[in-house]
């Protein structure tokens, strides 16, 4: 019969390895999803007609489907098509892919938002289109988008506890079996419940923070 | 002997430590055109914004005819009126707003009748004549049945006249009503003012249209740095102003 | 792998499936309707109370409603899910999949209606209340008669993008046993097996369900449209 405090080590444990992963995942997949959204952002934007298209068809998929199902197409799926992925890595990509759309129409609406003056300045300037995007009208985009993502970034942390669902090893997860063995359900959901809200307070402020330095 | 629509007692108005009102006192009798100008920042609209309480005044008084507005007196002490109990105070007085300020989701017929229907409670037919009368008094009746934002400037100005005057007040207020007007839409605006104030409706105005206060206006009141600096006749004020920051701000106007 | 044959192989599984498939799946889209509207319903009442006192006059009631908004902005759904449906059952609260589901998605969506609606209320100049004001009516009239019918139309179209974002999250519900898509996906995967076919038939519900309310949408927004015009 193990003691009160081995129990209670057992779980900061067992949660503290639930967020790190947690973290993990978040992590990647937000840069995964911010690099991929400003490539296809770009492509939306200045592409011709085939690629506007493609892409916003793949932006109209992935914001309508649950994140559910694209974890589950992803680990078990695909599994019967021979493509084998982790639940960590499942969790993963599937974040990544949504996360792509989301922040392709964030940074869009930063390009949209921008004045054509700017790039012709550029232009003007001796820059080669590419070193306009790069330098003057990406730069610009992304700093206008900067709430917008760390809204994505709150969605993106609640999202991971969905993965919970194909065992990915993050929060709940580890809650859920936690719960499952010592039946302590209320006090470990409400643990958890904390930890999110300590997790994504900060960033909220940090939002609150950016949006009015913006002048919103 | 004209009685006294209006009376002001050493109004005084404080954001923190910016002083915008010093201590003004003024009365306007019955039937009486008031003009009040003034440069930028005199505290002309901080005052007649406070004559019906929409800015509470930090110190002074404020008579309707013999109502004390915005305040009982408690034996010997004055108790601030809640916004419930202003409601029927401001109904005596109307206000003309620059931006106009129409509801844009109701018609002009709707915008008129509200005052009438929901804060005099009349039935719905007393209302909508009200309405149209006084939207016939400024000229706009065709557009009864029209929303704000189908009319030009200029028009939706005079619903916002229309508007104050159904209520029935007993004195209008106007805080620079041809401002925020293209110059060609002046014109149909002051006219109608021109004529009310023909009709003997007793009113303030705060302009910056100096002819206007010049021709029409029975008193022009100049202010500057939150106080009266000049009051009397226009062709006094304005014609042979005696205070010499009267005469600068006039400079411009009488070079023309 | 993308041989003809393969691409053959694959959609004839569905025409030897589909027949078996669809009449679960048609009554797990009720479902999974009947939790998004739900949800939406509960989400509108509370987002509605909320939405007052955050505006109310009094600061403790408005804190009140902040701390209301910023828990359940930051708590995943999933965890307000089973800590309704798991977390008090100790306690002695037990709640049935379809319900809890409609509850703790309608508690997560009435923060975000709560906001929505703020957002509307504070839209309308200040000038149009105090217009209200100088034409006599009390600071209630002139909430129910100017400010309320606007803020209403304004609210409309971010109002119906939170349904979609609620049918989505219905499909969590399956991990309650709810009896709705994901749930007849997994009955269905662990009987006829062909993972990959039936999660795409999902897929594609949710895409389809979503389309048809982004319509409902569209034609809302144009009918009540937030310009000055209004009707």
């Amino acid at each position: 019969m193990e003691s009160d405090i081995e129990k209670y080590v057992h779980y900061v444990t067992v949660m503290t390895e639930g967020l790190y992963y947690c973290l993990v995942i978040t992590a990647v997949s937000f840069v995964c999803s911010v690099l991929f959204g400003t490539l296809f952002a770009v492509l939306r934007h200045y592409g011709n007609r085939l690629s506007r298209l493609l892409i916003g068809g793949y932006v109209e998929v992935f914001r309508a489907m649950p994140p559910l199902t694209i974890f589950f197409i992803l680990y078990f799926g695909l599994a019967h098509a021979g493509l084998h992925f982790s639940p960590l890595s499942a969790a993963i990509t599937g974040l990544s892919m949504i996360g792509a759309a989301y922040c392709c129409e964030i940074i869009r609406s930063g390009l949209v938002a921008l004045k054509k003056g700017d790039r012709e300045a550029a232009l003007a300037a001796g820059l080669t289109p590419n070193q306009a995007l790069r330098f003057i009208i990406l730069p610009q985009a992304l700093r206008t988008s900067l709430p917008s993502l760390g809204t994505y970034l709150i969605g993106l942390i609640k999202d991971t506890s969905i993965a919970s669902a194909i065992a990915a090893p993050e929060i709940l997860f580890r809650a859920r079996n936690l719960a499952s063995e010592s039946f302590e359900t209320t006090a470990i959901y409400l643990v958890v419940a904390l930890v999110y809200l300590v997790i994504t307070i900060p960033i909220a402020v940090g939002v609150g923070y950016l949006e009015k330095k913006a002048g919103r | 002997m004209t009685r006294d629509v209006l009376k002001v007692e050493n109004l005084q108005k404080s954001y923190g430590d910016l002083c915008v009102l010093v201590g003004v006192s003024t009365t306007v009798q019955a039937g009486e055109c008031v003009s009040i100008i003034g440069p930028s920042g005199s505290g002309k609209t901080t005052f007649l914004r406070c004559l019906n309480y929409l800015e509470k005044p930090t110190a002074g008084h404020i008579h309707l005819e013999d109502m004390l507005i915005g305040e009982r007196l408690v034996g010997d002490r004055y108790i601030p009126l809640t916004e419930k109990q202003l409601a029927p105070q401001r109904l005596q007085m109307g206000f003309v707003f620059q931006n106009f300020c129409l509801w844009p989701h109701l018609t002009v017929l709707e915008n008129v009748a509200l005052s009438p229907f929901r804060a005099m409670k009349l039935s719905k037919s007393e209302s909508l004549a009200i309405a149209r009368n006084a939207l016939e008094r400024v000229h706009i009746a065709h557009k009864a049945d029209e929303y704000p934002d189908r009319l030009s400037g200029g028009q939706q100005q005079r619903v916002g006249i229309a508007r104050a005057l159904a209520q029935r007040p007993k004195v209008i207020l106007f805080d620079e009503p041809t401002s925020a007007l293209d110059p060609e839409l002046v014109g149909e605006v002051l006219e109608v003012i021109g004529e009310l104030a023909a009709d003997g409706l007793s009113m303030v105005l705060v302009t910056h249209e100096i002819t206007f206060a010049r021709d029409v206006a029975t008193k022009v009141i100049f202010m500057d740095g939150g106080r009266i600096v000049e009051e009397g006749a226009p062709r006094q004020v304005i014609m042979a102003p005696t205070q010499e920051r009267t005469i600068k701000f006039l400079s411009k106007f009488h070079a023309n | 792998m993308w041989s003809e044959n393969a691409l053959v192989a694959f959609f004839s599984v569905y025409s030897e499936y589909m027949d078996r498939w669809l009449p679960a799946l048609a009554s797990a889209s009720g479902t999974a309707l009947t939790i998004t509207i739900g949800s939406f319903a509960v989400a509108c009442v509370l987002g509605l109370v909320v939405a007052g006192l955050r505006l109310s006059h009094s600061k403790l009631l408005s804190r009140l409603a902040v701390i209301y908004i910023e828990l359940f902005r930051s708590i995943p759904t999933l965890v307000l899910l089973f800590m309704l449906y798991y977390g008090i059952a100790p306690l002695g609260i037990v709640f049935d999949p379809i319900p809890a589901a409609i509850l703790a998605l309608g508690m997560a969506g009435s923060a975000h209606m709560a906001e929505i609606l703020r957002a509307g209320v504070q839209a309308i100049p200040k000038g149009q209340r105090e217009a209200a004001l100088t034409v006599g009516l009390t600071p209630l009239q002139s909430f129910r008669l100017i400010v309320f019918p606007q803020a209403l139309r304004i609210s409309l179209p971010p109002s119906i993008n939170m349904l979609i974002v609620l049918l989505k999250d219905s499909s969590l519900a399956s991990l309650i046993s709810a009896p709705e898509i994901m749930q007849s996906a997994k009955q269905i995967m662990s009987r006829d097996y062909m993972p990959l076919h039936i999660l795409l038939v999902a897929g594609l519900i949710y895409l389809v369900l979503g389309l048809l309310l982004s319509l409902l949408a569209n034609l809302v927004e144009r009918r009540f449209a937030a310009n000055r015009s209004g009707r």
